[in-house]
């Protein structure tokens, strides 16, 4: 009886151990090119520096659009290499978004086809040697949206599109994807990044960066 | 998680079933284990260099509340806690991930078969937890299923006065891992081993007779 329980008990145990696939890396897209110029220094937040701090203007849903640019990046990572947090205080952040002129119309935001009514710009700073021989930003990463005259929820899917491709500007993607249908591409079209964008992404957070963000 | 638990109870109740429920005289015991416990890899990649996730070496804590069946054989319920540091390494170093707890519930099934040395087999579920904050950047940014486990352990135990024991535990468990962010970017099953080793104290209503 004993011995029939005990075999039953390494046949479930084997069982589990065959069924089981050793699963290694899956192909992941190939990258795009995330320097301006494949001969630029690399930037990415460094994993010892986050959470990334973001601060938004509170006008309109802005700073909503932040947030969901910046968990819509989080979410394209399995180990933790960035994710960010919304701040009160400016002089806190690391990334600042702001949109000069009037608030936007309060829209929700739809499935409707990308309508280009709004712009936006990461003005990435200059760098150079912080003394102790390491390049570092000399200020904060400052992202302006703006938007134009259109549908309501058109301004409000545009600015939600647009302020997450800048985002992916802030993080380190100083360049532009070739390929229409992706979020850092433009006109910007995707509502969030691709498996191409995010191969892109993994892959600059994956190589040590070459210029430090700024230090408050 | 309903297709985990399902199996779990199917698990639970063939455990039972198979146990033979005799001269049970309202004996119970109670135990605290508290030791430390070693996991296999998690997760096994590649994004520029090679690189594994797994869990530091985790503080343990266990409770569990048992009958005897029979002269040499023991039922019992228990539950795990084990706490850690998810760490990413490779060549370069490491680095820490994410805190995580992994939950373990167990029916376990006791053979003494030796005097002061006993067999176990156990079956339940475990559960992964991952800390709140940063979670979103993770592979554990969904909710991670409950998944079946199995396990064997050995245990040398010793009396303790007229209603306690003190033993050593060495176990062994085995379960399939998955998370759905893993199986979004095309990850499969992977099979992962942990050994807990660690002490306990037991308290039982009845004399310690061994």
């Amino acid at each position: 009886m004993l011995k029939r329980r005990a075999r039953a008990f390494a046949f479930a145990v084997a069982l589990g151990l065959a069924g089981c696939q050793s699963v290694e890396s899956p192909n992941r897209p190939e990258p795009y090119e995330f320097r301006a110029s494949p001969t630029d220094p690399i930037f990415h937040f460094p994993s010892s520096q986050l959470p990334v701090r973001f601060w938004a203007e509170p006008k309109g849903a802005l700073p909503e659009y932040v947030e969901l640019g910046m968990e819509m990046w989080a979410a394209q990572f399995l180990y933790g290499e960035f994710w960010g947090v919304l701040v009160d205080d400016s002089l806190q952040a690391d990334i600042i978004v702001r949109m000069p002129g009037p608030p936007p119309p309060d829209a929700p935001l739809t499935d409707d086809p990308p309508q280009q009514t709004c712009d936006g710009v990461a003005h990435i700073p200059d760098y150079g040697d912080d003394g102790s021989g390491q390049l570092r930003f000399e200020a904060r990463i400052d992202i302006e949206m703006g938007w134009f005259s259109g549908e309501p929820s058109d301004v409000a899917n545009c600015l939600a599109r647009v302020t997450a491709h800048e985002i992916g500007h802030a993080m380190g993607i100083f360049n532009h994807s070739s390929v229409p249908s992706d979020l850092m591409a433009i006109p910007v079209t995707a509502r969030q990044p691709t498996a191409r964008d995010a191969s892109t992404i993994q892959t600059l957070y994956h190589i040590p960066t070459d210029i430090l963000p700024f230090e408050q | 998680m309903a297709d985990g638990l399902r199996r779990l109870a199917i698990a639970l109740g063939a455990a039972i079933a198979a146990a033979p429920v005799t001269a049970v005289h309202a004996q119970v015991f109670a135990e605290f284990g508290a030791g430390a416990t070693w996991s296999s890899i998690l997760v096994r990649d590649t994004i520029v260099d090679g690189f594994t996730a797994q869990p530091a070496i985790a503080p343990t804590l266990g409770l569990a509340i048992g009958t005897p069946v029979g002269s040499k054989y023991e039922v019992a319920i228990g539950i795990s806690w084990a706490h850690s540091d998810l760490v990413q390494k490779q060549a370069e170093g490491s680095r820490d991930i994410i805190p995580l707890t992994v939950w373990t519930g167990t029916l376990d099934l006791r053979w003494q078969f030796m005097p002061w040395v006993s067999a176990q087999a156990s079956v339940g579920a475990v559960k992964y937890s991952a800390a709140e904050e940063g979670r979103e950047a993770t592979m554990f940014r969904s909710d991670q299923p409950l998944e079946p486990t199995v396990g064997l352990g050995v245990r040398v135990d010793h009396p303790l006065g007229q209603h306690f024991l003190v033993a050593l535990d060495l176990e062994w468990g085995f379960h399939r891992f998955r998370t759905q962010a893993l199986d979004e970017v095309g990850f499969g099953y992977r099979g992962v081993n942990r050994v807990f080793l660690g002490a306990t104290l037991r308290w039982s209503n009845a004399e310690t007779t061994r």
